[in-house]
């Protein structure tokens, strides 16, 4: 017997079974029906708060004409597509500027790239040398498109800094 | 021999003399409590006052007891409610109009800067609050024997306060809060996804799209202005409603132990019922012994009205009042947000800083592994701390590790929000604070 009661003495005998054929039955009947119901929620919201149709920014866009890019020496920002312009002697290559960390944007130093948020640092081709970014930042595609500009796609993504470059003028 | 006819109808006079009390009476169920049925019956004849006991121990309205932690957080969030509701008069959850409200609210509506600054101080306040409110009942071993899951609601609220301050500071769409969610989904975005989705769906469910924009603002929105306090609200409810069926706040047994048998116990009023009840009996329990204590209340119960009603008047006055004098600084706002370059170094609020320093060691462990472990390690305490004794008493002796342990956490914790604040420049890079002021928040 507990030491503190608060409520009656029950007759051990004056209990229905915990569980019955009828009672057992009748539980999985509720139990589905909760399920059922909660299962179709959980879908349901899951495709509601995950769109098919999501404005997605178009991943090929243009950096400019060749004159104008290649008049740019050095190491650009372009705050637009937050990508990094690098030019040198006719040739052209596009870094993405976004930390593959938490995705703020790094800021151009001496030693390379440094983000702002938690500290990650990139050598000046792009690759992680500490912090916590896991990754290091890549190059884009860059290509001349039909209208003359030069263009860079985001899904075309290489780690070759050499490879990187590319000459309009060739 | 005088034969009851029933009551005579009252005269119209009568109905009109009495019709002011009549008319009271039928809002109020209750009479002035000015005797002891009718301070119990304000109780719980009241809808307002009803969660609370008729009556409560001496020991709960001790002020260095419970330091009235619990009370201020729960004034926190009525004041949090009230001045959030105003807010939402004027706010509109736009990339284009939020920033621009928030400025205009600066100098073209009055009290508009006040009802603000009161909301966001009280959000920070009411963090500070919930945690020091976990450490009282850490230290006083409250969440022992039958309030063990009270504890476990509790770390759910503690969590939800954390969920609904990062949702609100995102809603001025200043640079604070661009980069904030920007950061914060990207967080989600470490949680491993499900399989056949294009993108990681739990970033997907906070931003409905793959960058930050209108589509993530507005579903912020609804979490901080409905979804997030009604479940706040609920589970508020729930945590009081325990605290009445588990016994009340955690107090040490009593030193003299109540005799049913022999009638030593003293009501804290001399009279046991009022003038005029004609019906004092009634069956209120079945009690065990030959001499059940008659007109007397339980050993050192006093009545919540006006005690405890007192005590939580006074707990709400000093949060109301706390909250008026930091209404007088100007809640932060950075510049607009530039979806382009944040600002360096990038500071979270100072309760998001240890997360933010965990985080710039390791995403997926800094952000998702160690939070969750410490949110599921906390609800756990109270199911592998297997000590019986302590509670009421602050540092019990036997506690001395479990003490140990928690205070530890919270040391670790507080040093990497130390160092997040005032030991991080440009770049997140380590400066010593007597160099350099970079506080930004």
């Amino acid at each position: 017997m507990p030491k503190h009661r608060n409520s009656l003495n029950v007759d051990p005998e004056n209990q229905d079974p915990l569980i019955s054929r009828r009672s057992f039955l009748a539980l999985m009947g509720v139990g589905a029906c909760i399920v059922g119901v909660g299962a179709l929620t959980g879908a349901s919201m899951l495709g509601f708060l995950y769109p098919n149709a999501m404005k997605i920014p178009p991943s090929v866009f243009s950096i400019g004409r060749p004159e104008e890019v290649l008049a740019m020496d050095g190491k650009m920002f372009s705050p637009k597509q937050k990508v990094f312009i690098e030019t040198k002697e006719g040739k052209v290559r596009v870094q993405t500027a976004v930390c593959t960390h938490l995705g703020c944007t790094v800021n151009l130093v001496e030693t390379g790239y440094a983000c702002p948020c938690h500290g990650s640092t990139y050598d000046r081709y792009g690759r992680n040398t500490g912090g916590p970014a896991p990754l290091p930042l890549v190059y884009f595609h860059v290509f001349k498109g039909a209208s003359g500009d030069i263009m860079v796609d985001k899904s075309k993504t290489t780690l070759d800094w050499n490879a990187a470059w590319y000459s309009p003028t060739a | 021999m005088a034969v009851f006819k029933g009551t005579p109808r009252e005269s119209w006079g009568e109905y009109l003399v009495n019709l002011p009390s009549m008319f009271v009476r039928s809002i109020f169920r209750h009479n002035y409590p000015n005797n002891d049925v009718d301070r119990s019956e304000v109780i719980f004849k009241n809808f307002f006052l009803h969660f609370h006991p008729v009556k409560c121990h001496k020991h709960s309205l001790d002020p260095f007891y419970t330091l009235g932690l619990g009370a201020i957080t729960t004034s926190l969030f009525l004041i949090l409610t009230f001045t959030g509701v105003i807010l939402m008069f004027y706010y509109i959850p736009t990339e284009d109009r939020a920033y621009e409200i928030m400025k205009d609210w600066q100098d073209t509506t009055p009290f508009a800067m006040m009802y603000r600054n009161m909301h966001r101080w009280s959000a920070h306040m009411m963090v500070l609050f919930v945690f020091l409110h976990m450490s009282r009942v850490f230290y006083t071993g409250s969440y022992k024997g039958t309030r063990r899951f009270n504890w476990v609601i509790g770390v759910i609220l503690m969590f939800l306060t954390l969920v609904l301050s990062f949702t609100g500071y995102l809603l001025p769409w200043d640079q604070l809060a661009f980069w904030a969610i920007t950061v914060g989904t990207n967080i989600a975005g470490y949680v491993p996804n499900l399989p056949g989705f294009e993108y990681n769906i739990n970033r997907v469910m906070l931003l409905a799209s793959t960058n930050v924009g209108q589509d993530a603002l507005i579903r912020f929105y609804v979490l901080h202005v409905a979804f997030l306090p009604l479940l706040t609200g609920t589970l508020i409810g729930v945590h009081f409603w325990r605290i009445r069926k588990d016994g009340g706040l955690s107090r040490p047994p009593d030193k003299i132990r109540p005799d049913p048998l022999r009638v030593v116990q003293r009501s804290d009023t001399k009279e046991s019922f009022a003038p005029g009840v004609k019906r004092t009996y009634g069956l209120m329990e079945l009690v065990r012994g030959t001499c059940p204590t008659v007109d007397k209340g339980p050993y050192n119960f006093v009545f919540t009205w006006p005690h405890l009603l007192r005590a939580e008047l006074v707990a709400f006055l000093f949060t109301l009042v706390l909250i008026l004098g930091l209404s007088l600084i100007d809640a932060p706002l950075e510049e607009p947000a530039n979806p382009s370059k944040p600002t360096n170094p990038s500071k979270a609020p100072w309760y998001f800083l240890g997360l933010q320093e965990m985080v710039a060691y390791n995403a997926f462990w800094g952000g998702v592994a160690i939070p969750l472990g410490i949110v599921l390690g906390l609800m756990a305490i109270p199911y592998l701390d297997r000590n019986p004794h302590g509670s009421g008493y602050w540092f019990h002796r036997s506690r001395y590790l479990a003490i140990f342990l928690y205070t530890l956490f919270m040391t670790w914790q507080a040093l990497l929000i130390v160092i997040g604040t005032y030991f991080r420049g440009a770049n997140w890079g380590w400066v010593w604070p007597w160099t350099e002021n970079f506080a930004r928040h």
